[in-house]
């Protein structure tokens, strides 16, 4: 063997910096790219961390067997998203190919991008062209070609990235959506950038040069096409329901990983299933993601889960999308659920920023920072929308230095919206507060949710199931079906309020309620009943009265 | 010393009893349902509107009184008086303006000035109120175009409306238009700026857009407050009484909106007129 035609560990790990180095760089412009599978803007986010959570330590005693499999393990264990997972081949493709050819070299990279290829096809049940795996294809195919003739790794690399930019202009040819989005595939597009930053950094020293040349490749990729998903094209995909992106792994002893192949499938779409015998990765798009969980649990050690609703995250692109010039102050609501969302971003238009929170769902201080760190209008209002959220969002104040930011006090969604209607950006960020506290001041706010245990409140005895009215933060009473406990709100509040608002959750969305309606008018001539759809989690119904 | 005669047209929406009480000359405008034409306020008062508004299947539509009645009216007025003062509602809303200026060519007479209010309703009802006060008060004609000129940019009016569904079927909506189809039904707070409808607020329930109101009243230094209301009593004796906080109860006028202003702002609407910083 040709030592020529080595690589040493050394020059891996720089070219694996490369990657991380470029996908930073590049992370939004291919999440602006994704449309396929799932339109949710993620894929350069979930490459980047894929690559970051790479365990990378070497130490003097380890073999490259033992590296290498470290390296596998880590990027199966974190790999984030469909992008991610499908990525994450390379390194179980490098490491077999490793073993078959003992050493690391040309051939030993050609044999990684081939395996990767062969796995992402047997990883998919429904394997598609025009993605990453026809990179995979193309670029392993012509290193296969060509690493014999290589005379060095520079050589070499520039056949890999002219081929991979030639694969990544290919791909709306091959897969019709891309071209109805008038895109490029946004993983193949990352994977292409990570192979020709690998060639920069063979040829120039300066970080400048590198950049300067990635962004060369970058635009010769995209050239023709649009650099971003359009609007229309989110707006035409909202009517579809995608449900949670679900990724876990399963540990476990001989696991046959191709009857998996065959069953996980059936749970959901967009399935990935890779990995081998002792480790497996899944990742899976599932409306509800218990039974899949549960599933995976008879087989093996279900470790990492990561679940992310796309639907919320679909809702985020729209945001992004939004024409945030010429605000004065903007506001970050943190909310759940398709329908609750809709509501404050009609309400205040181009000025609302959505994070996705609520019970059971609180983002941390970064979490916020990092939104706060996108906005650039003068000033930013915060609503809570949770005692919880609060708490933190006051910390946030407390260590941020950026001026202009205001908390409105928001406990709950009920105050939330009946805030929000009346900001108003040709006013100041003191008196949109005072309007919009006052907005909250004289409202009435209910809601409806399931217990989840026996409990003795007030002297009443609520069972686990048992379907709670509450108003004002004060357990009334309990019910065996949510919609009596509802009726009985409304039948409660309709005497002190002008408009009663009904913000109906997940559970109850399928339920008729129409009927509500007319037997609401039936009694009340004067006043008036709203019902829309929040679509949600754990609470029935959210009722504001006003 | 000269006689001037105060003019204006019929969506000033000032009581009959204060058109009477300070002599103003009031020029109706024209209701249509289909092919019966109304003179506003005159062949038909407001309650018979709003009755007929509600059962009548037509639309009812409105259009600027005639060049030709304007000249009329000046012709009939320079009999016993030396000269005009013809205000009228703002010419982005309606032609009345233009009519008046036409007719004033027409007639020929350099004692007659028309001036554009750049407001509606009560806005500019509460202009008309004061120079027809500093007229009873003996003012020149000169001093009384003058005040005029100042007064127009203080008149205020804001109202709020059950429904955008009559502005917007009439043509009237401006920027308001944002608001229709709202998923909380938000109700914007409708304001005379720069002589169009805009909205200066907005309110989920009636009684908040009251409350906004009454809050927006603090900030004006108010001598005479007038309420109006379209065929709702009750709408206007709550924001009166809301109102007396701040304007003595005494110096508050209930108006109700005419036929011509109604059709565009529908029953149920509600707003105030007053002089800012009088």
């Amino acid at each position: 063997m040709n030592t020529n035609k080595e690589i040493s560990l050394e020059k891996l790990i720089l070219g694996i910096n490369n990657f991380i180095f470029c996908l930073n760089l590049y992370k939004e412009k291919i999440n602006n790219l994704n449309v396929f599978p799932v339109p949710d803007g993620d894929t350069g986010t979930n490459m980047l961390l894929t690559m970051k959570s790479l365990d990378l330590t070497y130490e003097e005693n380890m073999t490259v067997e033992d590296f290498l499999f470290s390296l596998k393990n880590s990027s199966l264990m974190e790999a984030r998203g469909n992008s991610g997972v499908i990525l994450s081949q390379f390194f179980l493709g490098l490491l077999s190919a490793y073993k078959n050819n003992k050493i690391l070299s040309f051939k030993t990279l050609a044999d990684a991008i081939v395996n990767a290829a062969k796995t992402t096809r047997e990883s998919l049940p429904n394997p598609v062209e025009g993605t990453l795996l026809s990179i995979y294809e193309d670029v392993g195919s012509i290193a296969t070609k060509n690493f014999e003739t290589s005379k060095d790794l520079s050589g070499f690399l520039k056949i890999l990235s002219v081929q991979s930019i030639k694969s990544v202009k290919d791909t709306p040819n091959k897969l019709q959506i891309l071209k109805d989005a008038d895109v490029v595939d946004s993983g193949g597009l990352g994977f292409a950038m990570m192979i020709n930053s690998w060639f920069y950094s063979t040829v120039y020293n300066n970080q400048e040069d590198i950049k300067k040349k990635l962004n060369e490749a970058y635009l010769e990729m995209i050239s023709g096409l649009s650099d971003s998903v359009s609007k229309d094209f989110y707006d035409d995909s909202e009517e579809i329901e995608w449900g949670n992106c679900t990724v876990f792994t399963v540990r476990g002893e001989n696991m046959d990983i191709s009857k998996y192949r065959k069953e996980i499938p059936e749970f959901g779409k967009s399935a990935v299933i890779t990995g081998d015998s002792s480790l497996m990765k899944i990742h899976i798009h599932v409306l509800e993601t218990d039974q899949i969980i549960e599933y995976a649990n008879a087989i093996g050690k279900v470790e990492n889960i990561f679940i992310q609703n796309m639907d919320d995250q679909t809702k985020d692109i729209l945001d992004s999308k939004k024409d945030y010039k010429n605000i004065n102050t903007s506001i970050i609501s943190i909310c759940e659920g398709k329908g609750v969302i809709n509501l404050f971003n009609e309400t205040a238009g181009n000025a609302m920023h959505i994070l996705i929170g609520g019970p059971k769902k609180n983002p941390s201080i970064n979490d916020i920072l990092e939104i706060v760190k996108n906005i650039k209008s003068k000033n930013i209002i915060i609503l809570p929308n949770n005692p919880n959220i609060l708490v933190t969002v006051k910390k946030l104040l407390e260590i941020s230095d950026r001026e202009g930011i205001g908390i409105l006090e928001t406990k709950s969604i009920q105050q939330g919206i009946s805030s929000v209607v009346y900001f108003d950006d040709s006013k100041t960020l003191e008196e949109n507060i005072k309007v919009m506290n006052k907005g909250i001041a004289s409202i009435e706010e209910a809601s409806v949710t399931m217990s989840t245990r026996d409990v003795n409140l007030n002297g009443k005895d609520i069972k686990k199931n048992e379907y709670i009215a509450i108003l004002n933060d004060e357990i009334l009473d309990s019910f065996n079906n949510p919609r009596r406990a509802l009726e009985y709100l409304l039948n409660d509040m309709s005497s002190r309020n002008e408009i009663l608002t009904v913000i109906i959750g997940h559970d109850s969305i399928e339920e008729d309620h129409e009927k509500l309606e007319e037997s609401f008018y039936e009694q009340n001539n004067d006043n008036e009943l709203m019902i829309v759809e929040g679509n949600q989690p754990y609470y029935n119904y959210f009722i504001l009265g006003e | 010393m000269s006689k001037i005669a105060i003019v204006t047209d019929s969506t000033c929406d000032l009581p009959n009893k204060v058109v009477k009480e300070k002599n103003i000359t009031v020029i109706p405008l024209n209701v249509h349902f289909g092919e019966e034409t109304f003179l506003d306020g005159i062949d038909i008062k407001p309650d018979a509107f709003f009755e007929k508004l509600s059962t009548s299947e037509i639309h009812p539509q409105t259009s600027q009184p005639s060049v030709g009645r304007f000249v009329e009216s000046y012709e009939k007025l320079l009999k016993t008086h030396d000269s005009i003062i013809s205000v009228h509602i703002s010419g982005k809303l309606s032609a009345t303006y233009s009519s008046a200026l036409q007719a004033q060519k027409e007639v020929g007479n350099d004692n007659i000035k028309v001036i554009d209010s750049m407001n509606g309703t009560l806005g500019l009802g509460a202009i008309i109120y004061k120079l027809a006060e500093l007229n009873q008060e003996g003012k020149t004609f000169e001093n009384i175009v003058e005040e005029a000129e100042k007064l127009i940019p203080n008149a205020k009016f804001m109202g709020l409306v059950p429904t955008l569904e009559y502005l917007a079927k009439g043509g009237r909506i401006g920027k308001a238009r944002e608001f229709i189809g709202s998923l909380l039904k938000i109700k914007p707070i409708l304001g005379a700026v720069d002589g169009e409808i805009q909205s200066v607020g907005k309110a989920r329930t009636l009684v908040k857009g009251m409350d906004f109101i009454v809050d927006e009243l603090k900030n004006h230094n108010i001598k005479t407050l007038f309420i109006v209301h379209a065929n709702h009593s009750e709408r206007a004796d709550l924001l009166k009484e809301k109102a007396s906080e701040v304007v003595d109860s005494k110096n508050i006028i209930i108006a109700e909106f005419g036929p011509v202003v109604g059709t565009h702002l529908g029953p149920g609407a509600f707003g105030v007129g007053f002089i800012s910083s009088e």
